[in-house]
């Protein structure tokens, strides 16, 4: 059975991901990272920068 | 006893569907035609020579089958055994070509889904329209990567690295409110109840109602919606079913005509 490979996005690994959908939009942490530790870094870098933008943006309005 | 009952059918006018229970559950009223297949089987008796005696006769079978000229939502749902729900959230795939403006680009609508990879996919395309690149979402813009924010719908890219105007395909998936039917691979065709109307003439031009009651059908799940070049029209076959009250009743339909503007009777 062809296996689906991901990057993962916070190491960069490549990693075996599960392919099946998620309609209810469920948070699962092998749509992003190879593991748990490193989707808690990737959603901490991504708090991190959407609350710096909002910031930024708010500084410019 | 003779029968004058001989009429010209001049309008097909409804199929209402209940629900065994007797419940109003949908009604088909823009038919291009319905059908009432009666079959029954016929086996010779026979004697010397082969000669004819008699007849057994058995399974005797009613299917009334149609098309109605509109997606009908109930018929949908008889014939999957879902049911139409109510959402007030329920996300949707969608897809837009957007155009790069000092390394951003706003998304029409909030992309939703796994926070940091709400984007399914993002291609960058060349003046013709051809893909020339993926880029992948990230925490941060950088080479091959974007970021985007829900909050603003705003995507950024790498700093220079695309001239304003540049034109790019993004595939998310958004919220919305709206009425969903699901079509679940262990829910099958619905039993009903169905009362087909019709409207006929004599040779007089005596108008007269004819309702044909089928008291227990059970529907096909066997359809097609055919999307394309012409009209899409919602066929429909519903089997008639003995033993409808709860198997007091063995008849397969009523054929019931009475004027137009027939009184109450008593």
């Amino acid at each position: 059975m062809p296996k689906v490979k991901k990057i993962c996005k916070a190491c960069g690994k490549e990693y075996e991901a599960c392919h099946t959908p998620n309609p209810n939009q469920v948070f699962r942490w092998f749509d992003i990272a190879c593991s748990r530790e490193c989707a808690a870094e990737y959603l901490r870098r991504v708090e991190e920068s959407r609350s710096h933008k909002t910031t930024e943006d708010e500084i410019k309005e | 006893m003779l029968n004058v009952n001989d009429l010209m059918i001049t309008s097909l006018e409804t199929v209402d569907v209940r629900t065994t229970a007797g419940a109003p559950w949908f009604i088909l009223d823009e038919l291009q035609d319905a059908t009432i297949a009666n079959t029954q089987e016929k086996e010779d008796l026979t004697g010397k020579g082969g000669r004819k005696l008699g007849s057994l006769k058995r399974n005797k079978s009613v299917t009334i089958s149609g098309t109605n000229g509109l997606v009908s939502g109930g018929l949908l749902e008889a014939q999957t055994g879902g049911e139409f729900t109510h959402k007030t959230s329920t996300s949707v795939a969608w897809r837009e070509s957007l155009v790069i403006n000092s390394d951003a680009a706003t998304t029409s609508y909030k992309a939703v889904g796994t926070a940091g990879a709400e984007i399914e996919a993002l291609c960058i395309k060349d003046t013709d329209g051809r893909v020339i690149a993926t880029l992948e979402q990230d925490s941060a813009a950088a080479a091959g990567k974007f970021a985007y924010d829900p909050s603003t719908k705003k995507l950024t890219f790498l700093a220079d690295a695309y001239e304003d105007g540049q034109e790019i395909q993004v595939y998310y998936k958004r919220n919305v409110a709206g009425d969903v039917l699901t079509n679940e691979s262990d829910k099958y065709s619905c039993k009903c109840q169905a009362f087909i109307d019709v409207f006929a003439e004599d040779k007089c031009s005596n108008v007269y109602h004819v309702q044909i009651d089928i008291p227990k059908g059970d529907f096909s799940g066997d359809f097609d919606l055919a999307f394309g070049d012409s009209q899409t029209v919602h066929a429909f076959e519903i089997e008639a079913l003995s033993g409808a009250g709860c198997g007091k009743n063995g008849y397969l339909w009523n054929y019931t005509v009475f004027g137009a503007n027939a009184e109450d009777a008593a």
